[in-house]
């Protein structure tokens, strides 16, 4: 269990790079220990590779990331594995090992890095996949379940060591409302239960509004609204109140630079 | 740390009152069901198992199952298992994980 209000991730003027393609610009924020941050923003903005720098699988620059007060750019092998002991990551697809069986891929972690005992690993995957609304399928293969089974099995893993701070890539894409709504109040009761910090990527709004204790809207890899939902709602900046209206952007589909390229097609 | 304490009582020792006291966590886990299922493998007329938890100030999952573990454990001897005063921060985990009904949990107030 982390005490509430302590700072436990900060983020200071990180810019991303695929090759020359900068893809996040200048992102500032904070995440607090035993809340839900929620990372919102349309499709292409920056959310997933935002996640990947926070958990380790892109590499920051110096002075851009501290978990605990601690640069993470400066972190050797050991300090590594031991914040990857300590948080659990749920991936936009799931990530599950296609050779192994549902309970297998929930277990592996404990296999592999604890001592318990088989049995009491059954029964915490048995429990796992209960959370997640999964009971009963952990003898079947990934290729058995349907995408939102898939994602659920994902986060069943991704709990499997009572994870400290969790991170989780759209948790209810491909879900039905119903199971979707479940599935927040199961985040809402892991921060609640055990104090978990929870860093939620999500396009749902209402369940981003439902969840999250801080919020940042991104928008073509910039942050453009960072605030408690309350704050945001209020926010005045038209890209916001778009984005929480949903309307549809002709600008932002470019459609000068579409016709541009439909024109040099043409040409060839 | 997690220690156990243990009490046999009522005729020829058919009774086992277990303590625990500090946090059931995964590290503790192990050593602790080692000695639970020692104590029940050593007694030949068990019936009646009360493991008192007022003193658990923690438990995450593999404590949990160790729990769940040794309750089947008792059961399929022929013999009843008693939980009994949980704190409010234990009991949060025993509702999420969803077992309180199964571990027969009671406030103990009547019994204990
Ligand atoms: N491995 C990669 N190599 C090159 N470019 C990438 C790579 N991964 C992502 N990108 C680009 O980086 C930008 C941000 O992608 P990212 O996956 O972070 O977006 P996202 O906000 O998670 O989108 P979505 O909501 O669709 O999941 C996109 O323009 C994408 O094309
Ligand atoms: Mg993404």
């Amino acid at each position: 269990m982390t005490e509430p209000d302590r700072e436990l991730i900060r983020v200071r003027g990180l810019n991303s790079f695929y090759g020359r393609k900068q893809v996040l610009r200048d992102l500032s924020f904070s995440v607090e220990a035993n809340r839900i941050f929620v990372i919102m923003g349309m499709s292409g903005c920056g959310k997933s590779t935002l996640l990947k720098h926070l958990v380790g699988l892109k590499p920051s620059p110096p002075g851009s990331i501290y978990i605990e007060g601690k640069d993470i750019s400066g972190w050797n092998h050991a300090q590594w594995n031991n914040y990857w002991l300590r948080i659990g990551i749920l991936f936009q697809n799931g990530a599950l090992f296609n050779s192994m069986t549902v309970a297998q891929n929930i277990a592996l972690p404990l296999m592999v890095h604890t001592n318990l005992p088989k049995e009491i690993i059954e029964i915490m995957v048995e429990m796992k996949l209960h959370m997640v609304g999964l009971s009963g399928t952990g003898a079947l293969m990934p290729s058995q379940l349907s995408g939102g089974m898939r994602k659920r099995a994902g986060l069943a893993r991704a709990l499997s060591m009572d994870p400290e701070i969790l991170f989780v890539d759209e948790p209810s894409s491909g879900l039905d409302p119903i199971t979707a709504a479940g599935l927040d109040e199961l985040l809402l009761s892991l921060k609640e239960t055990f104090g978990m910090t929870l860093v939620v990527v999500t396009h749902e709004l209402e369940s981003a509004f439902r969840i999250g204790d801080q919020m940042v809207v991104m928008d073509q890899g910039r942050i453009i609204a960072y605030g408690t939902p309350e704050e945001i709602r209020q926010m005045n900046d038209p890209r916001v109140q778009q984005f929480l209206s949903r309307r549809p952007d002709e600008e932002h589909r470019d459609y000068d630079s579409y016709i541009s390229r439909l024109c040099k097609v043409k040409r060839r | 740390m997690c220690s156990v304490e243990i009490n046999r009582a009522g005729d020829d020792g058919d009774r086992l009152d277990m303590s625990l006291r500090g946090k059931l966590v995964r590290g503790e886990v192990k050593a602790v069901m080692e000695r639970m299922l020692r104590e029940i493998h050593s007694s030949s007329n068990l019936k009646h198992v009360t493991v008192n938890i007022s003193s658990l100030e923690w438990i995450d999952t593999a404590g949990v199952a160790l729990l769940v573990l040794f309750c089947q454990r008792i059961r399929a001897m022929g013999g009843t298992f008693r939980l009994v005063k949980p704190n409010e921060k234990v009991l949060k985990v025993f509702k999420l994980a969803q077992v309180e009904g199964f571990l027969s949990i009671e406030d103990g107030n009547d019994r204990a």
